[in-house]
């Protein structure tokens, strides 16, 4: 099967007028939409991304699109829409594309209930999976984006799927979401990494997604083993320091980072429980990346 | 005669030790909890079987030799309100 890079952005913006299927990970996604913004997106970020056919089964139906006519003209917004219905308020037109990526992330998170999800990036090195868990601001996405710049294969720099059947963490590369001075941060430490639009004025800020690596979505049906469980914090000028936390202690942070842990009931708690006995559980203050990566592969080299 | 009480554990719970800490599991209301661990180990003890006060109180005195009474009861006493506070436990009469 083509990817979507073997798409002109013409027979794209042709296909997503009609459902534009493509896996992502273990999920089918079917994108329907007329935005040019979106289409736009797709063609920068998604070109090794592997086209389904529309018989093939679809974890997500996603349509975005404009309200109403009058919406297109005054203070235009877009709406996303899953399996027919609208689980968000409408968002500026402008932000359309963020509101596909952030639409799909609620998507995996609130229907995936064979992992456990933990709002974490997770990288891969030597076979062994490092999990940043973080809440905004941590720096967990600018850590995740240096990381698979220096060569480590992204699994999510948003959510860890842990499999409730095999305990393993399973891919589900997308381009790495990176707001306000993370985009000036990764795009100094490394020029060559490409970039899609960035987007003012979000809630969050602005907001850019870095491409991720061919090469990780080529081996998104590849699992990894969780070895390292890192709990980061940017802190500025800070010096590097890496410090051991309790198996207990990481057990709590991370429960409270998961996003169904509660629905998974008893699973949930004895799946965390085991991926916690076989990783290692940090801390981790930094302010330079360079330093980061050079611990981190050290780490992983072990 | 006063009559006397054991305390039990009220409802399911699973429960996961790491060197000198627990985490705990509410299976009813999907709490996770850290637990020191004594409290832990109390908590150990009373899933095998409901105990009294006095038993829970002998115990604690062989962990903890070099403390009194007084301080072993404070930490009982202390033990037992948090935990029947989060609905862990509950004070149920002997069955005669």
């Amino acid at each position: 099967m083509n990817n979507l890079a073997t798409l002109s952005l013409d027979q794209l913006q042709r296909r997503a007028r009609h459902g534009l299927c493509f896996k992502v990970g273990a999920f089918n996604v079917s994108l329907t939409t007329a935005i040019i913004g979106v289409a736009n997106h797709l063609h920068s970020l998604y070109g090794a991304y592997q086209l389904v056919d529309k018989d093939d089964f679809i974890d997500f139906h996603v349509d975005l699109s404009v309200p109403s006519k009058l919406r297109r003209y005054f203070r235009p917004q877009v709406n996303f829409y899953f399996d027919g219905y609208i689980p968000f308020k409408p968002l500026p037109y402008a932000q359309a594309a963020a509101f596909f990526e952030w639409g799909l992330n609620w998507c995996i998170a609130n229907h995936s209930n064979h992992y456990l999800i933990i709002h974490a990036a997770v990288v891969e090195r030597n076979g062994l999976a490092f999990i940043f868990p973080g809440t905004p601001g941590s720096g967990k996405s600018t850590l995740c984006a240096a990381l698979v710049c220096s060569g480590w294969r992204l699994l999510s720099d948003e959510m860890t799927l842990l499999s409730i059947a095999d305990g393993k963490i399973y891919p589900v590369p997308r381009p790495v979401s990176l707001k306000n001075q993370s985009i000036d941060v990764i795009q100094q430490f490394d020029p060559g990494a490409e970039f899609g639009q960035i987007v003012n004025g979000t809630a969050k800020g602005s907001i850019s997604h870095m491409l991720a690596p061919e090469q990780s979505i080529r081996f998104s049906n590849q699992p990894a083993v969780p070895s390292k469980l890192i709990f980061p914090k940017f802190i500025p000028s800070s010096a590097t320091e890496l410090t051991s936390l309790s198996k207990g202690r990481a057990m709590l942070n991370t429960a409270e980072n998961a996003f169904n842990y509660s629905v998974l009931g008893v699973h949930g708690f004895e799946k965390l429980a085991e991926m916690i006995e076989q990783c290692d559980c940090f801390e981790f203050k930094y302010s330079k990346l360079e330093e980061a990566i050079a611990l981190f592969s050290a780490l992983s080299d072990e | 005669m006063e009559p006397k009480y054991l305390v039990a554990i009220k409802v399911a719970v699973s429960l996961i030790r790491w060197q000198d800490e627990y985490v705990l599991y509410n299976q009813l209301s999907g709490d996770t909890h850290l637990l020191d661990g004594v409290s832990g180990e109390l908590i150990e003890l009373l899933l095998k079987q409901a105990m009294s006060r006095d038993q829970l109180l002998q115990n604690l005195g062989l962990w903890f030799e070099e403390l009194n009474a007084d301080e072993l009861n404070t930490y009982l006493d202390d033990f037992i309100a948090r935990f029947t506070a989060l609905d862990l436990l509950e004070i149920a009469k002997q069955p005669v």
